[in-house]
């Protein structure tokens, strides 16, 4: 017993019902945590509700801790928070780590036969915690010795007979996962069965939660990363090179699992320096390519990453930030990296960062990054990160077919370009490209600079006058390319509320939702007026077109994870414009609405 | 043999570009050992890709009439596998110096022969670095007097037959620059190998290496003859030992095993630049591709 007021009361919790419910699952890693977590969303999604989820490792709190988050809702939302309405405690790590989140009036299921370090009694009873115990370990033991994680099948049971919901839901979709594995099947269904019965004939208390109010049984369940992956394989991908890292490495084996139904080559290289030049020489070949990575692999690219834009060869590089510098802090978020994103490698080379905001961008991000890398023959970087790549969210089925440009290619001779020269100098800076085996195209692909031919300049050329010139042409063709993609490509930031409000928040990349939901709340309490600028394509920055979303602002506020204030800094340099005040959360979790919300109340002069 | 009177034309592969190599660079007799032979074997120069990384020696493709990627430093061999992954038909070469492959880009020489990526790659070997004027290599001699090494060389040199014996690869072979004819006979050998064919070319730097000149190989090497059996791996390993007093070139091993385009499960039966983009392009059904995430 952990508390006193081990709920037996016939009451139901929160009489009108929860229209948004959060709940967090947490235990051992080894588990299998990450894998009902899942099914679970599954089965919220199904129901008609729509659901985010998380996982979350917290590797360095004793040996492996691991939990899922999962919050639904009647209502599309735009970030899970941190506030938990129901917390399942597979051990007492769970309590130690999640327990301070549970609301006042929040609910807790627990796993009654584990060890207990510490006393929560009096932090329960203080906040009239409904507890309910469940010898999770036990019961699993009675149905098969064997097979310690059919506990997390009772757990279902237990959960879905609290919140008093259709168990047939989940039932199908146990059905459909281990269609193939019989026994495996029979024995979680006698848990979830075991599940429910046991709490039924324990506790009678509900917590209900609203109906669901859209038919949404469609709708996915899918991550960031997937996301990703489907985007590349919609826009033609062929080839994928990755070495593993998390938080990007979930793209490498979604798409290794798919590789010879999706139609794309996925090798796992030896490291990162490899897994670009394997891009490169794809590319080169003709195939749409692409690599992701996090922060240690992504500086080892960078001498490549600058080969890639000197000889303007198309690829699309996925880096998905987690806490640095160093291996900082692998399993947490940052957006540390765009300034090593704009800066990586030496020398002065185009490049092209998109930061996807959401799940569903990362699928709309991905496609755009294939055509403006072809179009304009330039490397571009998809900035998404850790909150990002590993949260799921309910989506809306979307249209896979997509629109592919595959810029200049020269297949032969043709009235404009009679002699391919792979570096052709034109208005606009973009020459064609020749894939083997296109005959009369030979040429070499070099990152020493290099004539219309593709002849090198280094080498006996090097020093005479007429390389100087050519040098000079091309480092100018190189970047008009560059103003082309700012003017034609690169979008201003997006605005959440009313167009003129007195404060303005802005923010990049995945944390639009949280801040979204934090204008939500402030505009709906009385005479505040908020929005929001969030920002998604970074560089080559259209400080033009983002020039009149400034001119409106009163006050504003910048929300950046990172410790210098990188895009504050780069709006700077463009346009001579600073916010007002700034949050730089550094903990390692992403910002939620409930963060933001307190760090703001900081800032006494808004409210 | 009826080969050696068929006529070709022997210039196919050349570039109208003279090298930029010292007169009397090993390197040459390389680049006209390869271009040979792939003229005679009736390669084409469009589908041919030369891939190196950076050195005297990495500067090969420019020289060259074909496709080519003159890469990073060390690179050249990912890259290479990049380019026959999406496009198994072509011929890919990758080329470097002995500080590209066995220094900087060493990971990548093992990888590429355990995973016995099908193409021929040729390391000019003078056992020096020639582009930056004279360091030690990887493969520089115990004793060599270098830029870095004033006290002459402390480090044991790399032995790049027994390491690529050991790695995994299915086609291992030594020639030398002074012996163009023996060395056209070897590539052409390893052009029609199916997997990775590994060739370390002695390549004397004239320039920077004043001690593994023509003339020292000149008195060391010798041709391996029928008595080597190149399917016994043992025998090969044996072969790659022998020191700087008698130096074996020719073909130590060869063996035959897939290669990496045979076995991935998309190249075993596609060439993937040739595919359509796309799901629908491809005939993937949208249903099934969302139902992994219902
Ligand atoms: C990353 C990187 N480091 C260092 C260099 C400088 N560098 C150019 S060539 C070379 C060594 C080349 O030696 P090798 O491969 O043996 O070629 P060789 O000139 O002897 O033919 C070095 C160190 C470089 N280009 N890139
Ligand atoms: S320096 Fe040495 S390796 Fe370089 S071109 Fe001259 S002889 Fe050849
Ligand atoms: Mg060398």
């Amino acid at each position: 017993m952990i508390s006193d007021n081990s709920s037996s009361s016939k009451d139901t919790l929160h009489n009108d019902g929860y229209d948004r419910f959060s709940l967090r699952w947490g235990g051992a890693a080894g588990d299998g945590l990450w894998y009902i977590g899942i099914l679970l969303q599954k089965y919220f999604n199904r129901l008609g509700y729509y659901v985010q989820g998380f996982p979350g490792t917290q590797s360095t709190i004793r040996g492996g801790h691991v939990w899922q988050h999962i919050e639904f809702s009647t209502q599309k939302f735009g970030s899970f928070d941190s506030q938990l309405d129901l917390l399942i405690a597979f051990n007492s790590v769970t309590l130690d780590v999640h327990l301070h989140h549970l609301k006042k009036h929040g609910c807790l299921i627990y796993n009654s036969d584990m060890k207990n370090n510490n006393d929560y009694k009096e932090d329960i009873a203080s906040r009239k915690l409904t507890v309910i115990e469940i010898p999770l370990k036990i019961l699993a033991k009675e149905i098969d010795p064997s097979t310690p994680v059919l506990a997390n099948s009772l757990a279902v049971g237990v959960l879905i007979e609290f919140l008093d919901l259709d168990i047939g839901e989940f039932i199908a979709i146990l059905k459909q996962k281990y269609s193939e594995r019989k026994e495996i099947l029979t024995k979680n269904l006698i848990a979830l069965e075991n599940g429910c019965k046991y709490f039924s004939e324990n506790y009678s208390t509900k917590c209900k939660c609203c109906n669901s109010t859209v038919e949404r049984k469609d709708q996915l369940i899918i991550s960031g990363n997937h996301m990703i992956a489907l985007g590349a394989v919609a826009s033609g991908l062929k080839f994928l090179a990755q070495y593993p890292i998390t938080p990007a490495s979930s793209i490498l084996s979604f798409l290794a699992n798919r590789a010879e139904k999706y139609g794309v080559v996925v090798r796992q290289a030896e490291d990162e320096l490899a897994a670009l030049s394997m891009c490169i020489g794809a590319s080169f070949a003709g195939a749409r390519s692409m690599t992701a990575s996090s922060g240690p692999g992504i500086s080892l690219m960078s001498e490549t990453l600058g080969y890639a834009a000197m000889t303007e060869t198309p690829v699309v590089i996925v880096n998905s930030m987690r806490a640095g510098p160093s291996t900082g802090i692998p399993t947490k978020m940052e957006q540390a990296d765009l300034m090593s994103a704009i800066y990586m490698s030496h020398g002065e080379s185009p490049r092209v960062i998109l930061a996807p905001r959401n799940v569903q961008e990362c699928f709309d991000i991905t496609t755009r990054a294939f055509n403006i890398a072809e179009r304009y023959q330039v490397p571009v970087i998809i900035l998404s990160d850790f909150a990002l790549s590993e949260r799921t969210e309910s989506v809306t089925p979307f249209n896979l077919d997509v629109n592919i440009d595959r810029g200049i290619i020269w297949e032969g001779e043709t009235k404009e370009y009679s002699k391919f020269k792979r570096y052709q100098l034109s208005d606009n800076g973009i020459s064609p490209r020749a894939f083997p085996p296109t005959k009369n195209a030979e040429y070499i692909l070099v990152g020493a600079e290099h004539d219309e031919l593709s002849h090198s300049l280094s080498g006996n050329r090097c020093g005479l006058p007429l390389s100087g010139n050519i040098r000079k042409e091309m480092f100018k063709k190189r970047f008009r390319k560059l103003e082309l993609i700012r003017e034609q490509e690169m979008n201003p930031p997006e605005i959440y509320g009313p167009i003129q409000a007195d404060h303005t928040i802005l923010c990049w990349g995945s944390t639009q939702g949280a801040v979204m939901e934090v204008i939500d709340q402030l505009n709906s309490a009385k005479g505040a007026s908020w929005n929001m600028l969030s920002f998604f394509d970074l560089f080559p920055l259209p400080y033009q077109k983002i020039q009149s979303y400034l001119d409106k602002i009163q006050n504003s506020l910048i929300i950046e994870v990172n410790y210098t204030g990188q895009l504050e800094n780069l709006l700077h340099s463009h346009l001579n414009w600073r916010p007002d005040d700034r949050i730089h959360p550094l903990s390692g979790e992403n910002p939620t609405p409930s963060y933001i919300l307190t760090e703001l109340e900081k800032f006494s002069e808004y409210f | 043999m009826g080969t050696e009177s068929q006529r070709y034309d022997k210039k196919l592969f050349k570039a109208n570009l003279k090298p930029n190599w010292c007169p009397g660079c090993g390197d040459y007799g390389l680049l006209s050992a390869s271009t040979k032979a792939l003229s005679k074997l009736k390669f084409q120069p469009s589908n041919v890709v030369f891939i190196s990384g950076i050195g005297c020696s990495s500067s090969f493709p420019h020289w060259t009439n074909a496709y080519g990627i003159h890469m990073v430093h060390g690179r050249a061999l990912p890259t290479a596998t990049g380019v026959k992954m999406v496009n198994p038909e072509l011929t890919v070469i990758a080329v470097g110096g002995d500080g590209d492959g066995y220094g900087i880009g060493i990971g990548h020489f093992i990888h590429s022969a355990r995973r016995n990526l099908d193409i021929t790659y040729m390391v000019m070997n003078n056992q020096i670095y020639g582009l930056t004027m004279g360091q030690s290599s990887p493969s520089s001699q115990l004793g060599l007097v270098t830029l870095t090494a004033p006290q002459g060389v402390d480090e044991l040199p790399i032995n790049p037959l027994a390491l690529s014996l050991g790695a995994g690869a299915s086609f291992v072979a030594r020639g030398f620059s002074g012996d163009r004819k023996h060395l056209q006979v070897i590539i052409e050998k390893a052009l029609n190998h199916n997997g990775f064919s590994f060739i370390d070319v002695l390549s004397p730097c004239i320039t920077f290496n004043k001690l593994n000149t023509y003339e020292w190989f000149r008195k060391r090497v010798y041709k391996l003859d029928e008595n080597h059996d190149q399917t016994d791996i043992e025998a090969a390993f044996a072969k790659s030992q022998e020191g700087n007093g008698r130096i074996p070139i020719g073909i130590f091993y060869k063996s035959e095993r897939p290669s990496l385009h045979d076995l991935d499960p998309v190249t075993k039966n596609k060439i993937p630049v040739k595919e359509p983009l796309g799901f629908k392009a491809q005939g993937i059904d949208v249903q099934e591709v969302f139902d992994d995430f219902r």
